[in-house]
């Protein structure tokens, strides 16, 4: 048999004691698609595997009046078929569309998307513009960590080994918000991103109002544009800016060559992107 | 670890490690070989199974997840009192689906999970379906074309 000890709690408390036992010797399980490609690869070697996948607390969906709170648990699929009104979900789900295929949506989780932290995750660029906060929870109690201080490089988060990732918050959008998503691949399916676009801003009497744009798979962790969103902000959209948006938007990236593409596309695609979105977020505001 | 649940339509009660691969549970300890790897990380959809009615990569599945959770693997389809083959098994051969075979099951068990959720699918819908399920041989045509035709035949009822 095998000298992995396995653990199946029904309860977050039950999960967090366990994971309290041995943090840096056990890895948290939810649905898989990530973690068991590195198990067998033996990219990782714990000792203790929990099993979080049928702790009821970490599911489903809630919306109050000021926030959308979202559970770990939520696979992609389930994204895709929110029903709801809000940019966020037409966000999510566009993005959630794109992962892997429909085996690995049905398993893959909202939670292991953002834990596995890989610098292409779909899920992070329209995160980052929809400023998700992450709830962690230990046994010594839970904290809220803003999206753009949760990522600290390439597979790496400020998740400390005693915690687990419970919840994504977000902020309940203004009425008159609307979002972009596109993502580069090199297929329609099973495709890890190229480059990844995510937009969401309000249009305001043809102006864009606090625009937040954010680009995957062109630097260790996902980033957002803080000069590209200051030139757009509450401008009205001409031809002229976007293009300088466009040409702005490849100075606030940092792209790598590897088997997938080179810089210089991502760098380039960027900009395409970019244009792309802004093009559409100005003819139409849904 | 102890482990109940569902599979074919049987309780089934098996001791294994947690960690066990669901793959390898199926294949090498219920000999059920119908479950085929082609990559063992979720990028083939060879291992395709339906894990509470829905399409799962059996090959990232590890067995202390399948407590409680009904599966189904391609043996199940046929009806074991009349051996008679499921609609989607009898469009594949219609419509001449199958070459090397080796895609064949985890590509029935694909249609299978759609035709569940979506039983009247356009060709689209069918080809986002099936997206996961790699094919070496036909160029996925005929695959199609025996996933629309098990559309049709079931017209949404599941009967004939």
């Amino acid at each position: 048999m095998s000298d992995i000890s396995t653990f199946n709690p029904n309860s977050l408390n039950e999960a967090l004691t366990l994971l309290a036992q041995a943090p840096e010797e056990t890895v948290v399980l939810a649905g898989g698609t990530d973690l068991q490609v590195r198990l067998k690869n033996r990219q990782i070697c714990p000792t203790r595997i929990i099993h979080i996948g049928f702790i009821p607390e970490l599911s489903g969906l809630q919306e109050t009046d000021h926030e959308i709170q979202i559970g770990a648990l939520t696979t992609h699929s389930e994204l895709l078929r929110f029903q709801g009104q809000g940019t966020w979900c037409k966000l999510l789900a566009s993005a959630a569309a794109e992962i892997g295929s429909v085996q690995i949506r049905n398993r893959g989780t909202i939670g292991g998307n953002l834990i596995n932290a890989s610098p292409a995750a779909d899920l992070l660029p329209v995160l980052a513009v929809l400023e998700a906060r992450l709830v962690l929870n230990s046994v010594n109690g839970c904290r809220e960590v803003p999206i753009d201080e949760f990522f600290t490089g390439p597979g790496q988060t400020v998740r400390q080994p005693d915690e687990i990732l419970t919840q994504v918050v977000l902020p309940q959008p203004a009425a008159t918000e609307t979002g972009r998503f596109i993502k580069l691949g090199q297929r329609r399916a099973l495709a890890i991103s190229k480059t990844m676009l995510a937009l969401c801003c309000e249009i305001r009497q043809d102006k864009l109002h606090n625009p937040r744009i954010a680009l995957g798979a062109v630097a260790p962790t996902v980033v957002r544009c803080p000069r590209t969103e200051a030139l757009l902000t509450d401008q009205r959209l001409t031809d002229e800016l976007i293009a300088r948006a466009s040409s702005l938007v490849q100075d606030e990236v940092a792209p790598i060559s590897d088997l997938r593409s080179t810089a210089d596309y991502r760098r380039e695609m960027c900009g395409v992107l970019l244009t792309q979105v802004l093009e559409s977020a100005g003819q139409n505001n849904n | 670890m102890k482990i109940t649940f569902t599979l074919n339509g049987q309780t089934t009660v098996i001791e294994t490690s947690g960690d066990r691969r669901v793959l390898d549970l199926l294949r090498e300890d219920l000999h059920l070989s119908g479950t085929k790897e082609g990559c063992g990380e979720g990028e083939c959809g060879a291992c395709t199974i339906l894990l509470n009615d829905k399409p799962v990569n059996a090959c990232l599945l590890l067995a202390c997840q399948l407590e409680g959770t009904t599966v189904a693997t391609v043996e199940g389809l046929n009806d074991p009192l009349n051996d008679q083959l499921d609609p989607i098994q009898q469009a594949f051969l219609a419509a001449g689906a199958v070459q090397c075979g080796f895609c064949t099951p985890g590509m029935v068990m694909s249609a299978k999970g759609l035709l569940h959720e979506n039983p009247t699918p356009n060709r689209e819908e069918i080809r986002t379906a099936l997206a996961g399920n790699l094919c070496r041989c036909t160029g996925y045509s005929k695959i199609i074309d025996a996933v629309e035709l098990a559309a049709q035949q079931t017209d949404g009822s599941g009967n004939d």
